[in-house]
C-alpha cells in the first residue's frame, strides 16, 4: 500500500535537487573560466536513474523471492555521481571551461527544472483538488 | 369420483401457479439488463487508473532523462487531472442521488 507522496513526489523531488547541484557546478564552473588550471566539473546521474528505474534495456526486474536484493528505486541511497569520481587529466584545448558549452549546459537544466516544478506542482494541486472534492 | 375430480381440480391450480410463476420469472428475467450501471462504472474507472498510470509512467521517464518531451508530458497530465476531476464529480452525483433515494418516503 502506497502512501500519500510516495508515487512519483519523491522522484521528482531528488531530481529537482540533482538539477540544483548540477546548476551550482556550471555557476562554479563559470566562475573560474579564467582560473588556470581549472578543469570543468560535471555531474552526471541520468544513466544510473534510469537503471535504478529499470526504465533502460534490460527492463523491470520483479521480485519474486524475499532474498533478492531489493531492486525498487529509494530516494535516500540515490547520488549522482561526477563530483567524488572526478578524475584529473591533462588534455590540451580539451580541459579549460568551454563557456558556450557551460551555456548550453546551464539552459538545458533550467528548462527542465522549470518543467520539473510544474510537474510537481500540479501533483500537489490534483492531490488538494481530490481531496476537497472527497470532503464535500 | 370425488377423489378424482379434487385430483383434477388440484393438478389444474398447481399447473397454473408454475404458469404465472414463468411468466413472472421471464418478465424479471427480460427487466435484467446484462451489462448495468455498474460495468459502465467499473469500465470508466479502469480507463481513468490507466490514464493516472501513464500519467506516472510518463513523469518517471522524464525526471530521469530518458524522454525529453515536455509537451505530451503535460498533456498526458493533464488528461489524467481532467479524468480525475469527471471521476470525482461522478462520484458526488452518484453519493448526492443515493441519498435522495434514502430520504424518500416509501
Amino acid at each position: 500500500m502506497k502512501g500519500l507522496f510516495e508515487t512519483h513526489i519523491d522522484l521528482t523531488a531528488k531530481v529537482l535537487d540533482l538539477r540544483l547541484e548540477r546548476q551550482n557546478l556550471v555557476a562554479g564552473n563559470l566562475a573560474n573560466v579564467d582560473t588556470p588550471g581549472y578543469r570543468a566539473r560535471r555531474i552526471e546521474f541520468e544513466n544510473e536513474l534510469q537503471s535504478a528505474l529499470a526504465l533502460d534495456q534490460r527492463g523491470k526486474v520483479t521480485r519474486t523471492n524475499s532474498k533478492h536484493m531489493p531492486s525498487a528505486f529509494t530516494v535516500d541511497g540515490f547520488e549522482g555521481k561526477g563530483i567524488k569520481e572526478f578524475e584529473p587529466r591533462q588534455i590540451f584545448g580539451e580541459d579549460r571551461v568551454d563557456l558556450d558549452k557551460e551555456m548550453a549546459v546551464m539552459g538545458k537544466n533550467a528548462m527542465l527544472y522549470n518543467a520539473l516544478t510544474e510537474v510537481i506542482t500540479k501533483n500537489f494541486s490534483g492531490l488538494q483538488r481530490v481531496i476537497q472534492e472527497g470532503a464535500k | 369420483m370425488i377423489k378424482n375430480v379434487a385430483m383434477q381440480a388440484y393438478r389444474n391450480a398447481l399447473q397454473d401457479a408454475t404458469q404465472l410463476s414463468q411468466n413472472i420469472r421471464s418478465r424479471t428475467e427480460k427487466k435484467a439488463p446484462a451489462e448495468g450501471f455498474g460495468n459502465m462504472l467499473t469500465e470508466s474507472l479502469s480507463k481513468v487508473n490507466a490514464m493516472d498510470e501513464q500519467k506516472s509512467a510518463m513523469i518517471e521517464e522524464f525526471a530521469s532523462g530518458k524522454t525529453q518531451n515536455v509537451h505530451e508530458l503535460m498533456i498526458s497530465m493533464q488528461k489524467a487531472s481532467v479524468a480525475m476531476q469527471m471521476t470525482s464529480a461522478v462520484r458526488g452525483k452518484v453519493i448526492q442521488a443515493y441519498q435522495e433515494l434514502m430520504r424518500m418516503p416509501f
